[in-house]
């Protein structure tokens, strides 16, 4: 019996999930097409990974790079060695090198600032290192940066639906028709018919137990729970990279601040990593240069590590910042301020009488991401389609260009709104599809129940599974026995709802268990290790001759597929 | 818990509410009062509602597992070597040149290596390229 009312929807080109990449994609959409719409889970004013800040993007910046002759090949085959391992699709890489650019400038358009009149580099940028050998990052004012493109994408003419989650993507004759999802204030059914689809929901975060203890002290988007891979490949779409992992994720504090990586980035001038002795771990940010465009990256000049530094009994690590002047901290604090998360950092700093020049900041390991190191998600051709027509993905949510983050979400973006338009105007008539019959089943079958699982409950299951059996000692029989319990979590739960609010959370428990499910059955399939992205007891050595490749994973007829694909 | 809204500072104009990722507020504009925090242990402290607030009336509390116990910071004197390494930090993050390098001075071989443009010498030094699963095929 379905107790939900069902709202219809009807557009040219929809993009589901409103963060860098779907604002972007909406507003190059929308001034190519006639009617687009712009759906968040949230609000696009503060959600997903730069919800409150981005002080960073990297790029080709033929002025500086040029300069400093480094062509725009060079920096994509270091990116391609020394961030991606070879493993990355590189026709893709090559273009959101090539534009980061552009759309950089598209930023100062819409009213973010760029340019600064202390730097003496062509354009009065701010360049800086971050995971590249070159000086290719652009330090600037972001913090905003999300109010900025919202107010674009309304200046567009895109339509925003927030509060929304999508959860399927409808389908007609093996085509993308449009998207289904559950209204997380309304509590209806909302079904959005459109001509194509650009899913860009990014990361799944939320699938290991959190350094702090606490379910959403993450260092990433706890509202970013996989809900466009699941909806992908429910739909039939092709998956690739879901085995990958990063281990460590990175080093924060609590969780509470985003820029783990000392020296790069957002703790400088003044910032050093020191071990319990005060011996100076990682260097400031001017001495990383000493990587070499086709060298190894060494890791920031000083031959030690803080895990070397843990294991070796001279823990915990810090962040010291509290040398240089005042106006080196003031630098510091700005740049802080305009990275995500800093303006909440900052802020408790203050309320708990806490500040850089007295105290130096432990920093932790924290739990392992698919982040952007990682790079799961839908294959995608040279226009952003999936392997189902009509259906596209950008950012985070795309597969197999590890490390294209900020500057991956933009270009990406914008490609992809591009190649939706055109499919959209060659297309007559919205048609309507199937796929939200799950849905409807699964919200009616809680609504229906009195008592029951709190969705709590499940998602600590889902981090016990995910973190007993897909971290350490990763190995064909703990994998299976990692799909047996989330299989058996799936059958076994009651899940219970009181409000639209926790129905959407056990919506998000439901993605999770299915990313989670995806994730042990590539495991299993990839029989090697890779890199630190993929160890594997049973398989610890590297066998590039028979996977050298990505894996991809999809749906036929109810039935799961693996093909692998040349990079 | 997170986060708290001074009620004596709020002006009902349910901001905190609208921009929440995380959706913790509850709040009905008609009835003349602050958001209430439905939802304290769902906060991920992105301080959205705090930046965003108008009259500077919302605020973050930790709850005990994500306090930062302080510790002494090492500041002190800096010493000759540090002083150096923080100047040229200060101008490398500023991207301040004192000696911009002229076009074409540097060798390609040694690519992008900042510190010279710095005002920094460098010996260079190229690694042989390792990487795992270096460049094969792609």
């Amino acid at each position: 019996m379905n107790n939900i009312e069902i709202r219809e929807h009807s557009c040219d080109v929809c993009v589901v999930g409103g963060g860098l990449a779907g604002c972007m994609a909406a507003i190059r959409a929308a001034e190519l097409n006639d009617s687009v719409v712009l759906v968040d889970k949230s609000n696009p004013e503060r959600s997903g990974c730069a919800g409150t800040g981005l002080d960073h993007i990297w790029g080709y910046f033929p002025e500086v790079q040029g300069r400093e002759e480094v062509s725009l090949e060079q920096m994509v085959e270091d990116h391609t060695r020394n961030v991606a391992q070879g493993l990355v699709n590189r026709r893709m890489l090559h273009y959101i090198a090539a534009t980061s650019y552009d759309r950089i400038l598209d930023l100062e358009r819409f009213g973010a600032r760029i340019r600064f009149e202390d730097s003496t580099l062509p354009g009065k940028l701010r360049l800086q290192y971050q995971m590249h050998a070159c000086r290719n990052t652009l330090h600037f004012e972001g913090r905003d940066i999300k109010r900025i493109l919202t107010t674009a994408v309304r200046k567009s003419g895109a339509r925003i639906l927030d509060r929304m989650m999508v959860t399927e993507v409808l389908t007609r004759d093996g085509e993308a028709v449009g998207v289904a999802g559950y209204g997380t204030r309304d509590g209806k059914i909302h079904r959005i018919r459109a001509k194509a689809v650009i899913m860009t929901t990014g990361r799944v975060n939320r699938l290991y137990k959190p350094y702090p203890g606490l379910t959403f002290a993450i260092r990433m988007p706890p509202a970013l729970t996989g809900d466009g891979k699941a909806a992908i490949f429910r739909a039939g779409a092709e998956l690739i990279n879901m085995e990958f992992l990063s281990i460590p994720g990175r080093w924060s504090s609590r969780n509470l601040i985003r820029g783990g990586g000392l020296p790069t980035g957002s703790y400088q001038p003044p910032g050093v990593g020191v071990n319990a002795l005060g011996e100076v771990i990682r260097r400031r940010n001017h001495e990383v240069g000493s990587k070499t465009v086709y060298g190894t990256a060494k890791t920031f000049a000083t031959g030690r590590s803080f895990q070397g530094e843990l294991e070796a009994g001279r823990g915990p690590i810090y962040a010291d910042m509290s040398w240089g002047s005042e106006e080196d901290q003031r630098y510091m604090l700005w740049a802080i301020e305009n990275e995500g998360l800093g303006p909440g950092f900052l802020h408790i700093m203050e309320r708990y009488g806490l500040d850089f020049r007295r105290h130096k900041i432990e920093l932790w390991p924290i739990e392992p991401e698919h982040s952007a190191a990682a790079a799961g998600g839908p294959i995608v051709d040279e226009t952003c389609q999936t392997t189902l027509p009509a259906l596209y993905a950008a950012g985070d949510e795309v597969g197999g260009v590890p490390g294209s983050v900020a500057p991956g979400a933009f270009t990406m973006g914008y490609l992809a709104a591009e190649s939706a338009a055109k499919r959209a105007g060659g297309t007559g008539t919205v048609a309507d599809g199937q796929g939200e019959e799950e849905l409807l089943d699964f919200c009616n079958e809680i609504l229906n129940r009195s008592g029951g699982d709190p969705w709590e409950d499940a998602q600590a299951a889902i981090h016990n599974h995910m973190s007993d059996y897909n971290i350490q000692n990763r190995s064909e029989t703990m994998a299976r026995r990692g799909l047996e319990c989330l299989e058996y979590l799936k059958n076994t739960m009651r899940l219970t709802a009181a409000s639209p609010h926790e129905l959407t959370h056990c919506l998000e428990i439901r993605n999770l268990i299915e990313c989670g499910r995806i994730i042990f059955r590539s495991t299993i399939e990839r029989k090697e290790s890779r890199g630190k992205i993929f160890q594997r007891k049973d398989y610890p050595e590297q066998d590039d001759a028979n996977w050298f490749c990505f894996l991809g994973q999809r749906l036929e007829n109810g039935r799961v597929r693996f093909q692998k694909h040349a990079p | 818990m997170p986060p708290v809204i001074d009620e004596k500072l709020c002006n009902f104009c349910g901001i905190c509410y609208n921009v929440c990722p995380q959706d913790v507020f509850s709040f009905d504009k008609k009835r003349k009062q602050a958001p209430a925090v439905t939802y304290p242990r769902e906060c991920w402290y992105c301080g959205a509602c705090v930046v965003d607030c108008p009259r500077g009336a919302v605020s973050l509390t930790l709850p005990l597992p994500l306090h930062i116990v302080p510790s002494p910071a090492l500041y002190g004197s800096p010493g000759p070597e540090e002083e150096e390494a923080l100047r040229l930090a200060a101008d490398f993050s500023r991207s301040i040149e004192r000696n911009p390098p002229e076009s074409g001075e540097r060798k390609a071989s040694n690519g992008c290596d900042g510190r010279k443009a710095a005002g920094h010498d460098t010996g260079g030094g190229n690694d042989t390229a390792s990487g795992r699963g270096g460049g094969k095929g792609s």
